[in-house]
């Protein structure tokens, strides 16, 4: 079942007095229900731009784009933020855990936009997920206080407490030494492939990449399929 | 219901975070939001104790005084017009009826004539004048059975006679002799310094004696409702008429609200200059919350960019952001309300502006608490708006990029 895809997907930014940027450009991407595809592209070559319309944060300016079936440039910013709420979960290079609160309250923070369900039983809920990740014991410590790898096992907490369909992990293990990265990386695939979500990887690392099932590569706004390794790192 | 929820959990954990910048902004506010309140009670609790100090003296509305002389024969006896005047009373459905007799004179106290004002009412002019008791009861109709009469006195009376309480049986020596029993005393501005007896009206003509003179003649004083008050006064003066004729009956409404005008009131202009300065306060206490609050918001961006990723509507940042100082601001109202309540427990009121109130304070005004607690809703509110535009002016992808 597909889940996503995009058709001629481009994204441009209007400059003053010069002509508009392209940062992508005739994007075609499908992500099936339960995949796992990575994309590899070096800095500025619009990864984050297309991480964000994955994730729904920002509009193609021209092409065809489906998620769940429905056209989404025709959606309203409401329903978009909607879909984006019940679908999608992020996880960040730099964790972006909100500051003051503990552990078990960033990884609750999704559950305040969800459904009445999520909402009143937001604690059991980020209780047991943080349990999955193996830092249950540490629900109640305010998020500064824990180590990179710890932190970023919060962020997956939170991406998946909802269990979206979608988990959007953008340089997830860009922040960690090499083998908190692996593990990560390992507890990040095991829970998505648990929760039955689609996990896009948008990456630099082409380790990383080579753990997905379908690998894409990214160059000045063009993405192309790799089929090996040595392609991606190309 | 869980969207409110939600947001409102939301708020509280942000004002948990930031709270020493909450603190700090919200001094302000709860000083300006206790100023006003203060001075909402304040001017309250003036115009109160002033009503009811007239209301002692001239009667709760609507209360309307008959007087039935003959400027030709001989006038009514006082028992005449008392059967006469509850014949009215009962017919008109008229709960409350007093005669009221002002008697001058001298009355012997523990072996001493001293001059004191008598006065001869009903058991209703207690209810009738909001008399307060501080010790001891009201005189009520049996009384005029019993064989020693009784009286009600002032905390004079009671320093004259030497004695601390009813409890001691205090008496009144009357010209024939006998003794009336003292069994309450009266309290409040109005009978400070001079002394005041009560009696029934039998018992005040008594205690006077002869002295009573021309002012025995008694005044009904009778107490109705605002919204009937015409008419009822018609109809009692036009069946006093005809019960006595011949005589002459003036009628006339006594009450303060009949001659008080609220534009002319002296309290309104200090309670206005009072409100004035609060609303300076409020208002720079506001500029300082929503000062601090915009400071606050662009310090925000990443947090809110990240909510926003994690399906925070627009309209769901622009509430959560406003909530905050909404939530902030009450808490801050609530304290300053707080502050103001007890301070006027303490009695510092009466330091403050000398109003009179002697014995028990009047309550403190809820409607004073419910006007700060309303604007310091409203002022969070308003001071909420700017920062909340702000925050959802800030674009997520921007906000989550760094």
């Amino acid at each position: 079942m597909t889940l996503l895809s995009l058709e001629g997907v481009t994204r441009h930014v209007a400059l003053p007095d010069r002509p508009p940027l392209e940062i992508l450009r005739g994007i075609d991407l499908v992500v099936e229900a339960g995949d796992r595809v990575s994309i590899v592209g070096r800095s500025g070559s619009g990864k984050s731009t297309l991480l964000n319309i994955l994730g729904l944060l920002d509009q193609p300016t021209t092409g065809r784009m489906r998620f769940d079936d429905e056209p989404v440039l025709l959606l309203s910013a409401r329903r978009r933020d909607r879909l984006r709420a019940l679908a999608v979960g992020f996880v960040f290079q730099q964790f972006h855990l909100i500051e003051g609160l503990t552990a078990l309250e960033n990884v609750q923070m999704p559950l305040l936009y969800g459904s009445g369900a999520h909402f009143w039983r937001r604690d059991r809920l980020a209780r047991d997920m943080l349990d999955r990740v193996a830092l249950g014991h540490r629900a109640d410590a305010p998020v500064t206080t824990l180590s990179g790898g710890e932190q970023q096992r919060v962020a997956i907490a939170r991406a998946l407490v909802r269990a979206p369909r979608l988990i959007l992990a953008d340089e997830p293990t860009g922040a960690l030494d090499l083998e908190t990265g692996a593990t990560i990386m390992d507890l990040l695939e095991s829970v998505a492939r648990d929760s039955h979500a689609a996990l896009v990887t948008i990456t630099h690392d082409v380790a990383v990449a080579a753990r997905a099932e379908r690998m894409h590569r990214l160059e000045a706004g063009v993405l192309s399929p790799a089929q090996q390794v040595a392609e991606v790192a190309a | 219901m869980r969207v409110v929820a939600a947001t409102l959990v939301e708020a509280l954990a942000q004002l948990r975070i930031h709270r020493v910048r909450v603190l700090l902004s919200l001094v302000g506010v709860a000083v300006a939001v206790a100023a006003l309140t203060a001075s909402v009670a304040m001017g309250d609790v003036v115009r109160q104790v002033s009503v009811e100090s007239m209301e002692q003296s001239s009667g709760r509305p609507a209360t309307f005084g008959f007087t039935v002389y003959s400027t030709t024969g001989e006038s009514p006896s006082t028992d005449e017009l008392v059967v006469e005047a509850e014949a009215i009373a009962e017919r008109y459905d008229i709960r409350y009826m007093s005669p009221v007799m002002w008697l001058g004179g001298a009355v012997d106290l523990a072996g001493a004539r001293t001059d004191a004002q008598v006065m001869g009412v009903g058991a209703d002019y207690q209810a009738m004048h909001r008399l307060a008791l501080a010790e001891g009861r009201w005189l009520v109709d049996s009384d005029a059975e019993r064989l020693a009469p009784v009286v009600v006195v002032n905390r004079t009376v009671m320093d004259l006679l030497g004695v601390a309480s009813v409890d001691q049986h205090p008496t009144i020596t009357l010209p024939d002799g006998s003794t009336a029993v003292v069994v309450g005393v009266v309290e409040g501005a109005m009978y400070e310094g001079y002394p005041y007896v009560f009696g029934l009206p039998a018992t005040a003509l008594t205690i006077v004696g002869d002295e009573a003179g021309a002012f025995a003649s008694p005044t009904i004083e009778m107490w109705v409702p605002e919204e009937s008050a015409a008419a009822v006064e018609a109809m009692v003066a036009r069946d006093l008429r005809g019960a006595f004729v011949g005589t002459q009956v003036d009628a006339y409404r006594q009450d303060y609200a009949a001659y008080f005008d609220p534009a002319n009131d002296p309290t309104a202009l200090m309670q206005q200059v009072l409100l004035g300065i609060s609303g300076v306060v409020l208002l720079l206490g506001a500029l300082s919350l929503v000062n601090i609050a915009v400071i606050t918001v662009r310090h925000r961006v990443r947090e809110l960019g990240i909510r926003r990723a994690f399906g925070a509507s627009l309209s769901r940042v622009f509430v959560g952001v406003m909530l905050e100082s909404v939530v902030g601001t009450v808490v801050a109202g609530v304290v300053g309300i707080m502050l103001v309540v007890l301070a006027y427990r303490l009695l510092l009121v009466d330091r403050v502006v000398p109003i009179g109130v002697t014995a028990d304070l009047p309550p403190f005004p809820v409607a004073a608490a419910v006007v700060g607690l309303c604007v310091a809703t409203a002022v969070g509110a308003i001071a909420g708006i700017i920062p909340a535009l702000v925050a959802v002016r800030s674009k997520v992808i921007d906000a989550i990029r760094f």
